[in-house]
Parts: structure tokens; C-alpha cells; sequence
């Protein structure tokens, strides 16, 4: 049983650090490669965890072969395009200009009624609203809506709003993030500053965010 | 690119290492090999030496062998020596022979599976 333990405890760790150098994309966004190189790293690691006969060096290795023939080819791919051509799914252009392309349907094998529900979970009912409609090389369908069909931008509309950009986390739990804030252009004197002229303590904070455009947003901590 | 560049070099040391766990396990059965064929033919108190020099010899080489030989093929040939000096001390000569052609397919298919990458 400890066996058993100790081995997934090593190939947890193995695959952590294969799935970090890995990358974000094999969360989310799966190519040809990287499809198969999880599905496989899956397999392979559950196979001394279940079954103590094989050698725990039977799963580490394919693993981190497996680990570094992905970012090669990932490396490869960046270099040689026609190498990317080849192994990579090209996007597929469903609607443009308001008309449905059947041959390109035909040719992923997307039914009408599967197009529409895509559509549908984009929040558009009317394929004739829709400029382009693509098949993306990771399953995902991008909608770009006509410019009858979508909400007016600012710029349109002739107004001028000011930036707000993201909110920066300053403090949490009552503990400062530096780094936060001086992304945020801040320092610690502007937030021992506007602490003491509300009032308040580190320690009484829960949540403080600024945005770029000076906004603030500040959660107390509840009293127990 | 950094990451291509020790993907590549690790991928190197992989095969690296891969290559020298085969021939490490070849030479070593091939030996062990050898010290089996020595065995007498016949079951005798005179082979149980050799048949605990052989599993000796393999019990001090087994820490490496299990990192990728699979454990029921080293079973297998740790019992079968254990078998074959229980019969050479009981001298049962018809078991004997039985159990040493045994022991030596058993390392034969060690090597084969190195040889094959079955």
C-alpha cells in the first residue's frame, strides 16, 4: 500500500512540473499534438500507480519524453511554418458576411443545427447578424457580429470614457501585495495615506482595489 | 526557445540513458548467462556454489535491474534459482534439469525484451 502511495506522491509531483513547463495551452486550447500528448501522459502515469509490477521508471520516463518532445515541437513549429501547416488544424471560416458556408460545414462535418446552438451560446439567434463566424483550431467557434448588430462602441457614439483598465489587488487579508501595487503606480506612503484619512487599519481590510483610472474598491473585514 | 533548447538536451540525456540501461541490462544477463551455462548438468552438492555465487551475483545486481526490468521477470529468476539448490542439495536430478533450462529461458527472455523493446 505504501508502494502505491509513495508512487503517486512522485508521478503527482512529475506531472506538475511536465504540465507547468508545458504551458497554459494544454489547459484550455488543445492542438493536434498537444491532444495527444494528454491523453497519453494521462495513461501513462496511471499505470505503476495501479499496478505495482511496473517499474515506477516505466511512467517517468515516457513522461518527461513525452514532456520534451511536446516543447520541442511546439519550438519547432514557431520556427518552420510549413511545419505548423502540417500539424496544426487550420481555422475554418463557417459564416462570412451574414451567409452560411456549407462546404466548409461539409468539410468539418458541422451540422446546421450544431452551428445554430454554437451560435446561440454566443447570445446570436440570427446567423445573418453575423460578419464572420470561425472554427478555431481549438474546437472554439468565434463569432465577430456585423455593425448593425452589435452594441455601439464609445468611440462611435462620440463619447470620451476614460481608461479603467483592470483592478489591482493592493491588499488582501490584510497583507500589502507590492507588486500589485506598483503596477498600480502606487506606493506604501499613498496607502498608509489613504488608510489613516479613512480611518482604518491594515488589518481591518479584506479587500482594497484601485484601477488605472484611480477608482477604488475596498471590502472591511467582518468582526467576528 | 530557451525551453526548446533543454527539451532537446533532455531528450538527449533521456536516450542517453535509455541506451546505457540496455546495454547495462544485456551485460548483465549475458553474465549471469555465463555463470548459469557453468552449472553442472547433473544436480550435485558441488553445484548448490555455484548456484549461490549466481544468485549472489544477481541479488547485488537486481537494485539497478528492477529500475526497468518489470518485477515478476526478477521474481521469476530469483525463485528459480532458489528451486535449483533446493534440487541440487535434494540432489532431483530430473527437477534440476528442468529448473536450470527454466532459469536460463528466464534470462534469455530478459534480454530478448532489451534487444526487442517488446
Amino acid at each position: 500500500m505504501s508502494v502505491i502511495f509513495v508512487r503517486t506522491l512522485i508521478i503527482y509531483v512529475i506531472l506538475m512540473i511536465t504540465m507547468r513547463i508545458m504551458g497554459k495551452r494544454q489547459l484550455g486550447e488543445l492542438e493536434l499534438s498537444e491532444l495527444i500528448t494528454a491523453f497519453l501522459l494521462s495513461e501513462v502515469a496511471s499505470l505503476p500507480i495501479t499496478n505495482r509490477d511496473i517499474p515506477l521508471w516505466h511512467a517517468i520516463l515516457p513522461i518527461l519524453t513525452l514532456m520534451a518532445l511536446e516543447v520541442l515541437l511546439s519550438g519547432l513549429i514557431l520556427k518552420l511554418p510549413w511545419l505548423k501547416k502540417l500539424l496544426s488544424v487550420r481555422p475554418a471560416v463557417l459564416i462570412h458576411h451574414g451567409k452560411i458556408d456549407r462546404d466548409a460545414m461539409r468539410g468539418i462535418r458541422l451540422s446546421s443545427e450544431e452551428l445554430l446552438s454554437q451560435l446561440r451560446l454566443k447570445d446570436v439567434t440570427d446567423p445573418s447578424e453575423v460578419e464572420y463566424a470561425i472554427l478555431e483550431p481549438n474546437g472554439q467557434i468565434s463569432v465577430i457580429l456585423s455593425s448593425n448588430a452589435r452594441p455601439p462602441t464609445a468611440e462611435e457614439l462620440g463619447m470620451d470614457i476614460p481608461e479603467r483598465g483592470v483592478m489591482h489587488l493592493l491588499v488582501t487579508d490584510g497583507k500589502v501585495n507590492p507588486k500589485n501595487l506598483q503596477m498600480a503606480g502606487k506606493d506604501e506612503l499613498w496607502l498608509r495615506k489613504y488608510l489613516k484619512n479613512n480611518g482604518l487599519n491594515m488589518e481591518d481590510i479584506f479587500m482594497l482595489l484601485i484601477d488605472d483610472g484611480g477608482r477604488i474598491c475596498l471590502r472591511i473585514r467582518e468582526k467576528e | 526557445m530557451k525551453a526548446s533548447l533543454i527539451s532537446g538536451i533532455l531528450l538527449l540525456i533521456l536516450l542517453a540513458l535509455v541506451i546505457l540501461n540496455a546495454v547495462y541490462i544485456r551485460h548483465t544477463m549475458h553474465d549471469l548467462k555465463d555463470l548459469a551455462q557453468k552449472f553442472p548438468a547433473h544436480a550435485s552438492p558441488q553445484a548448490v556454489k555455484q548456484i549461490q555465487n549466481f544468485s549472489d551475483t544477481f541479488e547485488k545486481k537486481i537494485c539497478w535491474l528492477q529500475l526497468s526490468v518489470s518485477y515478476p521477470m526478477l521474481d521469476r529468476i530469483s525463485e528459480l534459482g532458489s528451486m535449483l539448490e533446493i534440487y541440487a542439495l535434494a540432489e532431483a536430478h530430473s527437477d534440476y534439469a528442468a529448473t536450470r533450462a527454466l532459469l536460463l529461458d528466464a534470462i534469455k527472455d530478459v534480454e530478448r525484451l532489451e534487444k526487442s523493446g517488446n
